[in-house]
């Protein structure tokens, strides 16, 4: 980079301005009769090549997006047979309890569960379009296939396995990163690594926090107002037990169980023996064989040495190895039910927002089941925990796909329709889906993790800006609760909604829908399909349709907002259904 | 890429020709007729010379988190660090500047122009989203092509005139018939951009840097991998590797800044590995050569912060801000006392030189020390060790 160089091409441009000599050479010398067309021919020539370079662009840009947009489904003979065994136990359960079940969901209502469940926010417009071209038959497999390929998909349900490994709290200072394990599971999740290998990285990790992101499920329970610090054993058997064998162990860590007396204090406290090696060192944590783990048992006046024992199925836990790789690997057994079932109910959680058995980890270990439940528990076994074909089996069976309202006016589905799966159970959106739907809909356009990073900044930051006030529900994920006035209020009075509906060419989609449709119907149908998922009843679109007759400008524009508004105010708006 | 046009800016080149040509930071000013001129022309030099370096800073930062181009950013630090060696003249560390200033004009004036077709290609997208094949998608696509063709014409006139400000506000619609007539065009625009890469001398600042850093790797090779593999270990033996790895990376953190500088001014791989030379250096500035080990290490510390959490990638680039910014002044300084060691043939007196000596220890014990607790903060955690910034660039493997 000499500084002394002079340019060629600006002293032609000069040389051009200047007059040149008679005489000379050059153009500009003698110049001919037609010499204008001569310059208009150059002048169009280079306006041809630049838009040619451009429609170049601008059809590669097209068919990589197209490209993009294609994600491959998997084509297994094995996966419908297993489908149609749980359609059928379901279909006879209701036969057993006289109900019918509820009429096929559309297509688009599916996508809206699945994206709610699986993202935590609603379907883009860009995605209908793209959905709208799949045969109808596999459309919610293709969308389950589009899903998977979506960082916003690990990211979410990191998220939220994260909330019931780990909780929601910031923990201790230094040695415990959540960010870094949620990321660290996000990853996971993406490269679809088998649950159960995923399972035995937590519990029996090791080293420091941020080389190791999985190690923070042990430092999280470490208590720095106690010397020496050491990783709790009693927090983290509770964690293993309620999150990965679906059994409140817990419950029993200071006395025996009263009410069944299945549980005694003894069987939480070997449990939680299996983690006393784990120690904080210089390498972040170890396994130190010389700690022991003492209790002083309820009615008991002295401490008492806890030996580690499982407590059920101990003829699967290892004979030799590290206390807390024995005890991973029992807990991951194929041959462990527990494992599987726990797993199973809590996907099955996050894509209806009700467990199968509730509560979400409190699962018999004898039974009784509900229908369904032990096929898909065996068939993740059978296919090496693979949390993907357990959501698409799920999201295949009939249960998933059937509506939430009767279509006949005059039988309203019921709320035992509702308990035995024979209708979609409604429940309210979690604060951040709310906020990511809200969000979404303000953009024809996904927004994801290949969005502009300004986009992806202002929707992390009013993302928590509105869970705040909505109200986060911490762990306890699945606590059905009614909503409250303040959390209506926020919907119609809030900033997000009002900066998500306002009046702005520029970032919300409701001006430019007024702007670019080309009928007031279309601008109706397509305010609907990206806040609710649908399109509207003639009724519905007559209304607005009226509403948006013979506006324009910033007439238009307010009505539009108005539109936009009272769509995010709608119950259906904030409800899974 | 930018291309300077100067002619057609009417510069007067001072008198002494020769000296300018011998100093390239000399600054070509106008000629002046009275005092106010000279005031507004000197303003004007300042704010381009500022321009020129936030743009040097903006694209130094961009390319050292880029791999391979990585190589350029390390490049150009060690050329300024050696060139300021060569010449004992800080200034001429500020390899450039006026040249970036053109490339940072251009930049912004094309970010700005290409907005509106930017906007009217969002809205052909939406649109095509509303109701594909409508008279609205083909009237805004329409829109796109002739807004996107007639900036980008407009942007590439703008360069061939000089890519001033300015120039992006009035397409000059007559110059550019007349420009149009010339029948030379085409061979000045190859000869034009030929120069100005050639003038950029990418070839040299890549080689410069990807030796460079291959020398720095050598010698860091060793220390790190002690220092990583010590974090995977139990306690006891990851405790005494990291000792043993810390010791080393200690050693080498006290030489290879000079080492490096040492190279860049020699222009010979083999310089890498002069370390007898460079103690001799050391003796004939030792209170030079503290100073600037001092500021290199301590300038080095405040990117592990940067380092806790991981941005995304779109502004991956943001952090290496802080590189440049203070990486860059911590190597002209090395440059500095490398130049004041071999205008002296003769050591200082040797008080000077052991109170240097016994100075440098706690300046790098504690950069080791710094550098080995970053594992337990840094995002990458132990792998963030292998990111010695200090000697190379701010993430020289994991961004492959």
């Amino acid at each position: 980079m000499n500084e002394g160089d002079h340019n060629a091409v600006g002293k032609a441009a000069e040389d051009s301005r200047t007059p040149k000599p008679r005489g000379g050479s050059g153009a500009t010398e003698n110049p001919p009769a037609s010499w204008n067309a001569a310059v208009l021919r150059r002048f169009f020539c280079i306006f041809c090549v630049i838009a040619l370079i451009i429609s170049v662009g601008f059809w590669l840009n097209s068919a990589l997006a197209a490209k993009k947009a294609a994600p491959q489904i998997e084509n297994d003979p094995e996966f419908a047979s297993v489908v149609k065994r749980i359609d059928m136990v379901f279909e006879n359960s209701w036969q057993e309890a006289q109900l019918s079940p509820a009429p096929s969901a559309p297509i688009l209502t599916m996508t809206r569960r699945l994206s709610l469940g699986l993202t935590g926010t609603l379907p883009s417009l860009e995605e209908i379009r793209q959905l709208e071209k799949q045969p109808p038959d596999e459309a919610v497999q293709w969308w389950l296939a589009h899903l998977f390929e979506d960082r916003r998909y690990s990211s979410y349900v990191a998220e939220r396995l994260a909330r019931t490994y780990v909780g929601t709290e910031d923990g201790p200072f230094l040695i415990y990163r959540r960010h870094r394990l949620v990321d660290w599971l996000g990853e996971q999740l993406h490269q679809n690594r088998p649950y159960d290998q995923l399972v035995r990285s937590l519990i029996n990790s090791r080293g420091i926090w941020t080389t190791q992101p999985e190690v923070n499920f042990v430092t999280v329970t470490v208590d720095q107002n106690q010397k020496p610090q050491f990783p709790d054993e009693t927090k983290l058997a509770g964690r293993v037990s309620r999150a990965f064998l679906g059994v409140r162990l817990n419950c029993v860590q200071c006395h025996n169980d009263f009410l069944n007396h299945k549980w005694k204090q003894e069987d939480f406290h070997s449990l939680a023996a299996f983690f006393t090696p784990a120690d904080l060192t210089l390498t972040g944590v170890q396994d130190n064989p010389k700690r022991k783990y003492e209790v002083k048992f309820h009615g008991k006046s002295e401490k008492e040495l806890v030996q580690p024992k499982v407590p059920f199925e101990p003829e699967l836990l290892p004979a030799g190895g590290p206390l807390r790789e024995r005890l991973a690997k029992w807990v991951t057994n194929p041959q462990n039910r527990a494992f599987a079932h726990a797993t199973v109910n809590r996907v099955w959680a996050l894509l209806f927002n009700r467990s199968l058995v509730e509560p979400v980890d409190d699962i018999p270990l004898e039974g009784p089941y509900p229908p369904g439940f032990e096929i898909l528990a065996d068939d993740f076994v059978t296919h090496g925990f693979d949390l993907q074909r357990l959501i698409r089996l799920i999201a295949a069976t009939k249960v998933f796909q059937v509506d939430s309202a009767s279509h006949d006016e005059s039988h309203a589905v019921s709320s035992q329709q509702e308990k035995l799966w024979a209708a979609f159970p409604m429940t309210r959106l979690r604060p951040e889906q709310v906020a990511g739907s809200v969000i979404q809909s303000s953009s024809m356009h996904t927004i994801n993790a290949e969005s502009h990073v300004i986009f992806r900044i202002t929707r992390f930051f009013q993302t928590s800006e509105f869970v705040k006030r909505y109200g986060d529900i911490g762990e306890d994920e699945f606590n059905q609760r009614s909503g409250t006035i303040p959390q209506q209020l926020l919907l119609m009075n809030g900033e997000l909604v009002k900066n998500r509906s306002k009046e702005d060419a520029v970032f919300n989609a409701s001006t430019r829908i007024g702007m670019l449709a080309p009928t007031d119907n279309a601008a109706v149908e397509t305010a609907y399909l990206c806040t609710l998922t649908r399109r509207p009843t003639q009724k519905e679109r007559d209304y607005f349709a009226n509403l948006l007759k013979g506006t324009k400008g910033k007439e238009r524009s307010k009505a539009m907002e108005d539109l936009y508004w009272t769509l995010f105010n709608t119950t259906e708006f904030s409800w899974n259904h | 890429m930018s291309i300077e046009a100067p002619a057609l800016e009417a510069v007067v080149l001072p008198e002494n020709e020769t000296e300018l040509r011998a100093n390239p930071s000399i600054v070509p000013v106008p000629k002046a007729r009275n005092w106010l001129s000279r005031l507004f022309a000197w303003i004007g030099s300042v704010f381009e010379w500022l321009c020129g370096a936030l743009t040097l800073t903006v694209t130094l930062a961009v390319l050292s988190v880029i791999p391979i181009l990585n190589f350029l950013s390390l490049g150009y630090l060690l050329e300024a660090s050696g060139r300021v060696a060569k010449t004992k003249r800080l200034r001429n560390g500020f390899i450039g500047v006026r040249k970036a200033a053109v490339f940072g004009r251009i930049v912004v004036g094309a970010w700005l122009i290409l907005w509106p077709a930017r906007f009217i290609l969002s809205m052909e997208k939406d649109a095509k989203l509303i109701a594909d094949g409508s008279s609205v998608v083909r009237g805004w696509r329409i829109a796109f092509f002739i807004f996107a063709t007639l900036s980008i014409g407009h942007i590439i006139w703008v360069c061939l005139r000089g890519g001033k400000l300015r120039h992006f506000l009035w397409p000059a619609p007559i110059r550019f018939i007349k420009w149009l007539r010339t029948s030379d065009k085409l061979e000045t625009i190859r000869n034009g951009i030929v120069d100005y890469v050639a003038g950029l001398r990418i070839g040299h600042y890549f080689r410069l840097g990807a030796l460079g850093f291959v020398g720095g790797v050598m010698w860091l090779a060793i220390p790190v991998a002690l220092l990583v593999v010590g974090a995977f270990l139990p306690p006891g033996g990851g405790f005494l590797l990291a000792l043993l790895g810390g010791g080393l990376l200690f050693l080498v953190a006290l030489y290879l800044p000079f080492i490096q500088t040492h190279y860049a001014v020699e222009n010979r791989f083999a310089a890498m590995f002069e370390l007898n030379r460079v103690r001799q250096l050391f003796r004939q500035a030792p209170i030079a050569f503290w100073t600037a080990l001092f500021i290199t290490l301590l300038f080095s510390l405040p990117l592990y912060l940067l380092k806790i959490e991981f941005p995304p990638r779109e502004i991956a680039w943001l952090p290496s801000l802080f590189f440049v910014a203070f990486i860059f002044p911590a190597r002209l300084l090395t440059g500095w006392a490398v130049g004041r060691a071999l205008k002296r043939e003769l050591p200082r007196h040797f008080i000077f030189r052991w109170l240097a000596r016994f100075s440098v220890i706690p300046v790098a014990g504690f950069y080791v020390l710094i550098v080995y607790l970053t594992q337990y903060l840094s995002w990458h955690g132990a792998f963030s060790l292998i990111e010695q910034h200090a000697f190379l660039v701010p993430s020289p493997l994991l961004s492959l």
